[in-house]
């Protein structure tokens, strides 16, 4: 029981660390933003807080350093620096080596952590002195007595306020009603006026306060905030603020407190008096007010303190209930079990069209229509905004930039799209190594950049947007742009294109991608050693993705991943050939056109079709995959979309649209070329699905002789 | 021979703060003396503050001591209404003098 707590508090911790990245990040353009400052100091407390609980001893240890640190900056008895936010960004990540290490850090971390401490407490010494405050450096203890305040911020806690104006604050020209306003302001409040003190207006002193309030306050602002409303009347007012309890530790409760529980906690009356009260069987508070051991206003008063509690409550378990945390796993496991329904759906809608029976069409095509939407309902709870994943990218582009010497910063747009999170998790290093590349061959020095009349500061743009079935992911810089010449020396020399050969600019910027390709002239940390773009290509690859690249020297590089939405669940074209059944993934196809024989032309040793105006290539599958027997006289050809450009594939039979649940090839076919996964139609047949886009490049080689495979293809 | 009933409008306007609180207070009294119902306007309030409410649950108590109909009237403004929500002296918003008086908080029963 207790691993899964602590895998939750990794879990949890995992995220908040992410967060704290992000905050961290834009306080450096934001130094003394305080929400920021309050949320950073949050997110470090709340690690602080759960580490303890959960046993991460040292994590709690050190958060509770960078806790202090955090909480003299936004209090602004020290400042918030550029060298703090190094340092705080440092800490976060050791807290994550600290999180990975679990309770046994070996002495590199130990060491580690003692270095950061240090530094630490060296910052809020220097900090001190250059505020004019003491010249020592701060004792742990001073900073507790600064910090430890379990309730600061972020956790909701409910507070029970008492607040008796004093009889002249009016005077003061005070508006006190404007007060409970600011309360209100703080979190969800009640308050319960307490007017027995106005007397007839024959005895009243219209200058005179009379009035004074309990009020039930559910805030995350902390103590201090609550009190801060009252300042300026402070000394002349009685002020009392109690915590009841965590809004959390509330939920926690099977009920609402009860009214006994309120007047006791108030000390209005005894627990004597309450249990005397509650053996006559009656409602307490009217007992309570018939033997005079409380005040009608102070039953009412406590009336609204339960009333609020219990609205906090029925908050905190539908906050609970609005999202719940699952295991990845088990969603893996849904989004398979929902596969095996759509293929068994399949199954059922096949025998349902060859029993000819209304009835069990009928139940079939409702079936259908269930899956169709429990299909898609289960997808979108796998979606996550690729936003997620932006906080890291920002990191690399500031430790990087600033690693290069080079000014640059990274600008994003659409957080929000959403895209599996399987694909997320296998965007992240291609994007990184994508980035990287822009930073250290693409952004040029501040010098350059103003030579060449452009901002001192290099721009790179990372954004996502929706695009069909396909998200694309663009990623430009405004730097140099890719050097042609150097790269076309560089694949000569390497022997990746032989001399003479005359190629198009959009060949050369894909030599790039080549393995072990790169144009650097000295290797540093984070290039040059030609490893990042040909795995890019083939993270991007493996995903049914595409890279586009687009790049015009002096003005910068724009690289264009276009990525499907999901992996697990695709919508196909079935089409046969001899025997076998292949998928095409349906966003790739364009059109189906019938060929008889006879309707071929062959130009340059490649079979070419005049479709829609356009001259096309095709390949007939039968040939491609060795396929026993002869092709039918009149074949069909599917025409897709494969990179930036379209091809026909030669089939022997379109049979229709089909829903595809993608099953990954094994071991031993898994370099197969042409073929991405496989599928099991309704009949229990296997399927292989078409990897258009390396079938197309492989069948573009071939045909034109540099790579791999003979001359079988044109042997139609 | 019966007397016709007296009914006394009060009716201030603008914003009912502390420096109205007194000279309020007088016509308020003044207003209870001399009639047998007094009718207490909220149409022209822009704004309260708690001095005046305070005199209000005063003059409501001095009704009842001496037998005089004091009743609220007229449209209650969003500010008005809002700012005795927050501080609890309603449970809900009031549009109206009549709903504030059934909805005040400890006001005290209608004096008939």
């Amino acid at each position: 029981m207790i691993d899964g707590f602590k895998e939750t508090f990794r879990e949890e911790a995992e995220e908040l660390l992410s967060g704290l990245e992000g905050i961290l990040l834009e306080l450096e353009t934001k130094p003394g933003d305080p929400e920021l400052l309050n949320a950073a100091f949050r997110a470090v407390h709340t690690i602080k807080g759960s580490a303890g609980m959960f046993g991460f001893e040292a994590i709690g240890r050190f958060a509770h350093d960078l806790e202090n640190i955090m909480d003299r900056i936004r209090s602004g008895s020290l400042s918030m620096t550029k060298d703090f936010a190094d340092l705080a960004l440092s800490c976060r990540d050791h807290i994550r080596t600290l999180l990975a290490a679990d309770e046994d850090p070996g002495p590199a971390i130990q060491e580690r952590t003692g270095q950061l401490v240090e530094a630490l407490r060296a910052y809020a010494a220097k900090g001190s002195r250059a505020d004019g405050g003491e010249s020592e450096a701060p004792s742990e203890g001073r900073a507790d007595a600064l910090t430890d305040n379990p309730d600061a911020g972020g956790e909701e806690t409910v507070w029970r306020l008492s607040f008796k104006p004093g009889q002249g604050v009016f005077r003061s020209g005070t508006k006190v009603l404007r007060l409970l306003e600011e309360l209100s302001e703080l979190g969800d409040c009640a308050c319960f006026p307490h007017t027995e003190n106005i007397p007839e207006l024959e005895k009243l002193d219209p200058e005179a306060c009379l009035t004074s309030w309990d009020a039930i306050i559910a805030s995350g602002k902390g103590p201090d905030a609550i009190k801060d409303v009252f300042i300026f009347i402070e000394s002349e007012s009685e002020i009392a603020l109690e915590k009841i309890e965590e809004a959390a530790i509330l939920q926690e409760r099977e009920e609402p407190k009860k009214l006994g529980e309120i007047l006791l906690d108030r000390g209005i009356v005894t627990r004597a008096a309450i249990d005397e009260a509650l053996r006559s069987q009656r409602r307490l508070g009217e007992v309570l007010i018939e033997k005079k051991l409380v005040s009608k206003e102070q039953v009412e008063s406590a009336l609204v303190e339960q009333e609020h509690l219990k609205r906090v409550q029925e908050r905190q378990v539908d906050t609970g209930a609005a999202s719940i945390r699952v295991a990845s796993e088990k969603l893996d496991q849904l989004v398979d079990l929902v596969g095996e329904l759509v293929t068994l759906q399949a199954r059922l809608s096949q025998t349902a069209l060859g029993i000819q029976d209304p009835g069990l069409t009928g139940i079939s095509e409702m079936f259908d229509r269930l899956i169709s939407q429990l299909r898609d309902n289960t997808m979108s709870i796998r979606m996550l905004p690729i936003g997620s994943t932006f906080n890291k990218f920002r990191r690399v582009v500031r430790d990087l930039s600033l690693e290069l010497g080079k000014d640059a910063e990274l600008a994003t747009e659409g957080a929000e799209t959403e895209l599996d999170k399987t694909v997320i998790e296998k965007l992240g290093d291609p994007l990184v190594h994508i980035i990287r590349n822009s930073l250290d061959h693409g952004i040029e020095r501040p010098a350059d950049r103003l030579a060449a009349g452009k901002p001192r500061s290099g721009t790179i743009r990372l954004s996502a947007m929706h695009s069909g079935a396909y998200v694309l992911i663009q990623v430009a810089d405004d730097g140099a742009g890719l050097d042609r010449a150097a790269i076309k020396a560089k694949a000569l020399e390497r022997g990746i294109i032989s001399p003479g050969a005359d190629l198009p600019d959009q060949e050369i910027d894909q030599l790039i991608f080549a393995p072990g390709f790169s144009t650097a002239k000295t290797v540093t940390k984070v290039s040059g050693r030609g490893v990042g773009m040909d795995v890019v290509k083939r993270e991007i690859d493996s995903l049914g993705g595409t890279v586009l690249l687009k790049s015009e020297r002096g003005h910068g590089t724009t690289m264009t991943l276009k990525i499907p939405l999901t992996l697990a669940i695709i919508e196909g074209l079935l089409v046969k050939v001899a025997d076998e059944f292949y998928v095409v993934p349906l966003s790739s196809v364009d059109g189906c056109i019938e060929i008889r024989s006879d309707e071929v032309v062959e130009r340059d040793g490649k079979r070419i079709i005049t479709y829609r105006g356009e001259l096309l290539p095709f390949v007939p599958l039968r040939t491609w995959f060795d396929s026993p027997g002869e092709a039918p006289a009149i074949s069909q050809i599917v025409i897709v979309n494969a990179l930036d450009s379209r091809i026909g594939f030669v089939v022997d039979q379109v049979i229709g649209d089909y829903q595809t649940v993608v099953k990954p090839l094994g071991r031993l076919y898994r370099n197969v070329r042409g073929l991405s996964g496989a599928t099991i139609l309704g009949d229990g047949t296997v399927a292989l699905i078409l990897d258009v886009n390396r079938l197309s490049q492989a069948v573009k080689r071939d045909s034109t002789g540099r790579a791999g495979r003979d001359e079988a293809l044109l042997d139609a | 021979m019966k007397n016709k009933p007296t009914q006394k409008l009060v009716a201030p306007g603008g914003v009912l703060g502390i420096e109205t609180a007194s000279p309020l207070r007088q016509e308020l009294l003044a207003a209870l003396a001399g009639s047998d119902e007094v009718l207490f306007d909220f149409s022209g309030a822009e704004d309260i503050d708690l001095a005046v409410l305070q005199v209000l649950y005063a003059a409501r108590r001095s009704a009842e001591l001496g037998k005089v109909r004091f009743s609220l009237m007229g449209k209650v403004s969003e500010k008005i209404s809002k700012r005795l929500q927050v501080a609890g002296f309603t449970h809900s918003p009031c549009r109206t003098g009549e709903e504030l008086e059934t909805s005040l908080v400890d006001y005290g029963s209608a004096t008939k």
